[in-house]
């Protein structure tokens, strides 16, 4: 096995610990930090945290720095999924914690330039396409020693962050900020080059030791409906791309309708708005709970006075002399979850533009459909195909996750190394060293910070301001650490029941058994008296970490540990 | 078999009395997160101007529920419901089991994320206790401010007139928005607002709150400062569907029900002001709030949870019409 990059972001204290790459522990990870377990990247969620809670932003930043390569712009535009998945979100116990609101703060206040001893091993590599996924492969390929070079269409790098998200969410500079980082580790970037043949793509196999193509998947999904060639009609990222490239701002809006319930319908609307339209309606096919843009992006839209009309599938757009008018739409009905139109229902709404933001799918590069997955990456030879434009549409995090591992993928391809390994950290903790407490619990969640709506109508200003690193601080109080593994040690435990009754939640259990899965999952089987019981255990899935049961422990048999993840190369 | 009924308003008492009169061995237990017995809510601004007794304001009592034989549990809030373990759990944890349940938890004034900030700083105006604390506050009134959407703001309206104070209206639009009325009705009530020196703020809406010196600072999108010592706010009457959110239940605004009243989870119905149906005249979907129909909704979906197969009969009327009166009559008596 060899040293990864992660040492070199994050320098660990020195304490005693184990490394492990058995399986239960590894499971364990996965089952008890659902954060982490959720991010698609992985991100040590818990561990930067951490650092927010103790003042220390610039480790949180290097974590995130480390783990999902874009901390400024994914603290801000990140889809979250490890939100719904926080433990602190569970029934009864209040709202998830705002994890990424917390990783912008890491960003805010702890973006330091990384110092990094980088050895080059003379590999070149090309990168076709300049947005998440192409930058995070060429970020941990340039780690690696490789000399990257980042070929994009555009006339600045970002891909999506640049040009599909607006600027008062995602402001230019924050995304220049992120692509900064990974330059000066010595990633050229190239703009203004198309690469779109097979020629041109075997010109670079020749030239390079490997070429990723990360396209992205840029092109409207194919709806056909009538009156699409009316002027006043948009496709939703084109729309986003023309206003980021500043060239709507003469557009005369007045009634608008957005067709779509995802981020770049949310943003249609919001945008237009900005551009002087009065009367916006977001419709969308499904009902409100099903839409894939976020909450707090839908909250904005509201406070921005934009309607919404619910379950209603567009039928045509509406023109006269070549210019929309309307459109007709149809009521929906759930069948079994899928809206069904309802005969007879057909609606028309006036307006001036109607945007459809229903998806994006890849251009057709010929030679691109028949390169063949290895290990679930699509390789032929020294070529690969990354992100957006091998899988689809997708979220910026999921591309940063397809990035890395095309990264990992090549960088096996190019090195001969055997493959890669998790390693689980586990280091021994004292009481303490232990932040929380139960008072934690009961902190309410930090709501992030807004310029007045009265303000909004100013083009590019940035929506959320961010938190200060005090309220950071109190939101990252909320975080049940769950990278902490709390165990009784059954030997020397006297079944006082001293930790029972000092439990805050129903998270020690008597057990008659634990069955442990081929997997690493436990299941506990639990003793209805204490006479019955074989085992007393900690169902970490329920723990908050309060350490109460420590405390109370009167032969302290309760050991704390803090299990950390890192991926290995095997040679 | 037993039926379990969240919500006592008129939709939830009314299905409650089918049910027993349909089904005398059946248990029937009723819920509500109110501390009183069920009152009528739509008159609570009669009561306020003294206009109707607490006597007329009480629908049922005591005697009423132990003659039925039904489970009055009041003043405990149902948290959560799961269709498949037919359980509900309540916010003090305990777990209750159904065969049949009917969510009748009417619908509330809401916030959206713009007033959700200032919420401790506006004022309810929706339950008996909201109306208990006003009245106690009004000795101390002088100038109200109300801004929100719907029959509600006009009901408020007229409630704070009658009590004699100085009201100011805000509201998004040209004039008081009112989408149910029908259009003739629009020129009578502006003028009937014009009558009552109603201070009419139009194309507008309220973006800030503050509490100076025990009252209160409205800012308005247009950048008005107005001052009042009681704000009454709200964005919209949502429906009260929290104890479905990721049941799997299909909500849109409301719970989307069939004419049985039916919902897209077996065994549970709704109806009353929390429910949704396609209106296929306006072609749209349509929560027919009020009195009249939350009575006839409670009586039918009663009446098919004990075993009958009645449907709901959509009313081709858009008028609005409370307690059994048409508006006209409700705003100038």
């Amino acid at each position: 096995m060899s040293e990864t990059s992660d040492a070199l972001f994050v320098a660990e204290p020195e304490r005693a610990h184990l490394t492990s790459t058995d399986v239960l522990d590894r499971k364990w990870i996965d089952v008890n930090i659902p954060c982490k377990a959720a991010c698609p990247v992985m991100t040590d969620v818990p561990g930067y945290i951490q650092a927010i809670l103790e003042g220390d932003f610039e480790t949180a930043y290097k974590i995130n720095r480390r783990d999902n390569v874009f901390p400024h712009s994914l603290g801000r535009v990140c889809n979250r999924p490890c939100e719904p998945a926080c433990r602190h979100g569970r029934e009864g116990l209040g709202e998830p914690v705002a994890i990424c609101h917390l990783k912008r703060a890491s960003a805010d206040f702890g973006y330091t330039p990384l110092d990094l001893e980088i050895v080059p091993n003379g590999k070149k590599v090309c990168v076709v396409g300049a947005g998440p996924a192409g930058l995070t492969a060429a970020n941990d390929l340039a780690i690696k020693g490789y000399q990257v070079v980042v070929l994009e269409q555009y006339d600045e790098p970002g891909g999506m962050l640049r040009y599909g998200i607006p600027q008062f969410r995602l402001p230019y500079d924050v995304v220049a900020a992120d692509v900064k980082s990974i330059t000066d580790l010595g990633v050229e970037i190239r703009c203004n080059q198309r690469i779109d043949s097979e020629a041109q793509i075997e010109l670079l196999k020749r030239e390079y030791d490997a070429v990723i193509l990360s396209g992205g998947c840029m092109l409207p999904s194919s709806v056909k409906l009538p009156g699409m060639d009316a002027h006043g009609f948009y496709w939703g990222l084109d729309f986003m791309m023309q206003a980021n490239r500043e060239l709507l701002n003469d557009i005369k809006l007045n009634k608008v309708v957005v067709i779509g319930g995802g981020f770049t319908a949310v943003d249609c609307t919001r945008t237009s708005y900005r551009l002087g339209a009065s009367e916006i309606t977001l419709a969308y096919r499904r009902t409100k709970d099903k839409m894939s843009a976020g909450e707090p992006e839908i909250d904005c839209m509201e406070e921005e006075g934009i309607e919404m009309e619910f379950l209603v599938s567009p039928v045509e757009i509406l023109a006269k002399d070549g210019k929309v008018t309307g459109i007709r739409l149809v009521r929906n009905r759930l069948e079994e979850g899928k809206p069904v139109a309802i005969p007879g229902s057909e609606f028309v709404i006036e307006c001036d533009a109607v945007i459809m933001a229903i998806g994006q799918t890849n251009e057709d590069l010929p030679g691109t459909k028949e390169v063949p997955e290895v290990n679930e990456v699509p390789q032929k030879d020294n070529f690969f195909l990354a992100g957006d434009f091998r899988n689809g549409s997708g979220t910026v995090i999921e591309a940063c996750a397809d990035g890395r591992k095309v990264a990992r993928r090549a960088h096996q391809y190019l090195s001969g190394i055997k493959g890669y390994q998790d390693v689980v950290h586990i280091e021994e903790i004292k009481l303490d060293q232990l932040p929380r407490t139960r008072e934690d619990d009961f902190i309410p969640l930090t709501t992030m910070p807004h310029i007045p709506v009265s303000e909004r109508l100013a083009k590019n200003r940035e929506v959320e301001t961010g938190y200060t690193r005090e309220l950071a601080q109190n939101e990252a109080r909320r975080c049940y650490l769950c990278h902490y593994n709390f165990q009784i040690d059954i030997d020397r435990c006297i079944y006082c029941m001293a930790c029972i009754d000092a439990m805050p939640v129903d998270c020690i259990k008597l057990a008659k058994d634990i069955d442990v899965g081929a997997d690493g999952s436990l299941r506990y089987v639990s003793a209805a008296h204490w006479e019955e019981a074989q085992a007393i255990t900690i169902d970490n899935d329920k723990c908050i970490r309060c350490g109460n049961c420590v405390r109370a422990c009167p032969v302290d048999c309760i050991s704390i540990s803090k299990y950390t993840l890192e991926t290995v190369e095997v040679e | 078999m037993r039926y379990v009924i969240v919500g006592t308003g008129a939709a939830g008492a009314t299905a409650a009395r089918t049910i027993k009169r349909m089904d005398r061995d059946g248990e029937v237990v009723i819920i509500g997160d109110e501390r009183f017995f069920p009152y009528n809510r739509y008159l609570l601004t009669e009561f306020l101007s003294g206009a109707v007794s607490a006597a007329e304001l009480f629908h049922t009592s005591e005697e009423f529920f132990e003659a039925m034989d039904i489970r009055l549990r009041k003043g405990q809030a149902v948290e959560r419901v799961y269709p498949n373990d037919k359980t509900i759990r309540f916010a003090h944890n305990e777990v209750m089991s159904y065969d049949r349940l009917l969510i009748a938890t009417g619908r509330s004034p809401s916030l959206g994320p713009v007033l959700r900030p200032y919420a401790k700083l506006i004022q309810r105006y929706y339950t008996f206790e909201d109306i208990l604390l006003i009245q106690k506050r009004l000795p101390e009134v002088r100038e109200v401010i109300v801004s929100g959407r719907g029959l509600s703001a006009l009901d408020l309206i007229q409630g704070m007139y009658r009590v004699g104070k100085k009201i100011t209206y805000i509201t998004r639009g040209q004039a008081i928005d009112v989408s149910t009325v029908e259009s003739h009705l629009m020129g009578d009530l502006d003028s009937a607002l014009a009558e009552r020196e109603i201070n009419f703020v139009h194309d507008d809406r309220i973006v800030a709150i503050e509490c100076v010196d025990n009252r209160y600072l409205v800012k308005t999108f247009q950048g008005k400062e107005l001052w009042g010592d009681l704000v009454f706010a709200w964005d919209n009457y949502t429906p009260n569907v929290g104890c479905l959110r990721n049941t799997g239940i299909e909500v849109k605004t409301g719970i989307l029900v069939d004419l049985r009243m039916r919902s897209s989870a077996p065994e549970v119905y709704a109806a009353g002001d929390c429910v949704e149906i396609y209106h296929p005249t306006l072609k749209n979907y349509w929560i027919n709030f009020g009195w009249p129909n939350a009575v006839e909704q409670g009586r039918i979906a009663g009446k098919n949870m004990a075993g009958d197969n009645e449907e709901y009969q959509i009313h081709e009327t858009t008028l609005f019409n409370i307690l059994g009166k048409p508006l006209e009559a409700r705003w100038w008596d």
